[in-house]
């Protein structure tokens, strides 16, 4: 796969592309869902509030983060 | 303590591990081919044969990520700081490999059964043999388009491969 290609002419129409795409989303949400997260904590916010804030349980919060942001 | 568990002799679980946190660092829920192949470049050994360096794939990783946002229309500017790496263990141990265990993908994992192979006939498993079991994949597998992106002359590192274990 060719630099100039991508950023070119094509295309969201190549699969290789469009899903390569969506796996770069799944990072950066991720990413930023860890920079807040510890954010959060260090502003003083319980693993119950960014359960809440996530729409997650917050025990999934603690057991995903709890070992990085104490 | 036997012999497979000593610093200087290289576990896969080592690949394992180096590659679990590039997933990790990079917020994949997932350890595959690509991740394997960051995780090798850990190793020296593995960064001459390749010839490109960590940082390089690292930074490639980020560009083939960017270029697909942009070609569906995301905007470029967008990025979120990498996850803060973990401190990798000194040995390859049980423990080490458990804790926050990340999945393989399957073809991941078939990378290092097929490095595996050549154990059972009396050698050992190496980061080069698990380097020569990723070379096998073609696009659109992970590793080979970072390869690709890399502008890695795969029969150049073949070569090389099959310098070393000639030597």
């Amino acid at each position: 796969m060719d630099a100039m290609d991508i950023t070119g002419e094509v295309n969201s129409d190549d699969p290789a592309v469009g899903l390569r795409a969506a796996m770069a989303l799944h990072r950066l949400a991720e990413r930023i869902e860890a920079a807040h997260v510890a954010l959060a904590r260090s502003n003083g916010w319980s693993w119950q509030q960014i359960g809440d804030a996530l729409g997650v349980a917050r025990q999934s919060v603690h057991l995903k983060y709890g070992k990085d942001f104490k | 303590m036997n012999n497979t568990s000593s610093p200087e002799r290289y576990h896969p679980w080592t690949t394992y591990i180096a590659a679990r946190e590039e997933a990790r660092r990079l917020g994949d829920r997932r350890v595959g081919t690509d991740h394997l192949l960051l995780g090798l470049l850990h190793d020296a050994d593995v960064e001459s044969i390749v010839g490109v360096s960590l940082d390089v794939a690292r930074a490639a990783t980020a560009v083939l990520d960017h270029q697909a946002l942009v070609a569906i229309g995301i905007p470029t500017d967008l990025d979120a700081p990498m996850l803060a790496p973990r401190e990798l263990p000194s040995r390859p141990t049980v423990k080490a490999v458990m804790k926050d265990r990340l999945r393989m993908t399957r073809a991941a994992t078939a990378a290092l059964k097929e490095a595996g192979r050549p154990m059972r006939r009396g050698r050992d498993i190496t980061a080069p043999s698990v380097l020569a079991a990723l070379l096998e994949n073609r696009s659109p597998d992970p590793a080979a388009e970072l390869l690709a992106e890399l502008k890695v002359d795969l029969a150049v590192v073949r070569a090389r491969l099959a310098g070393r274990s000639a030597a």
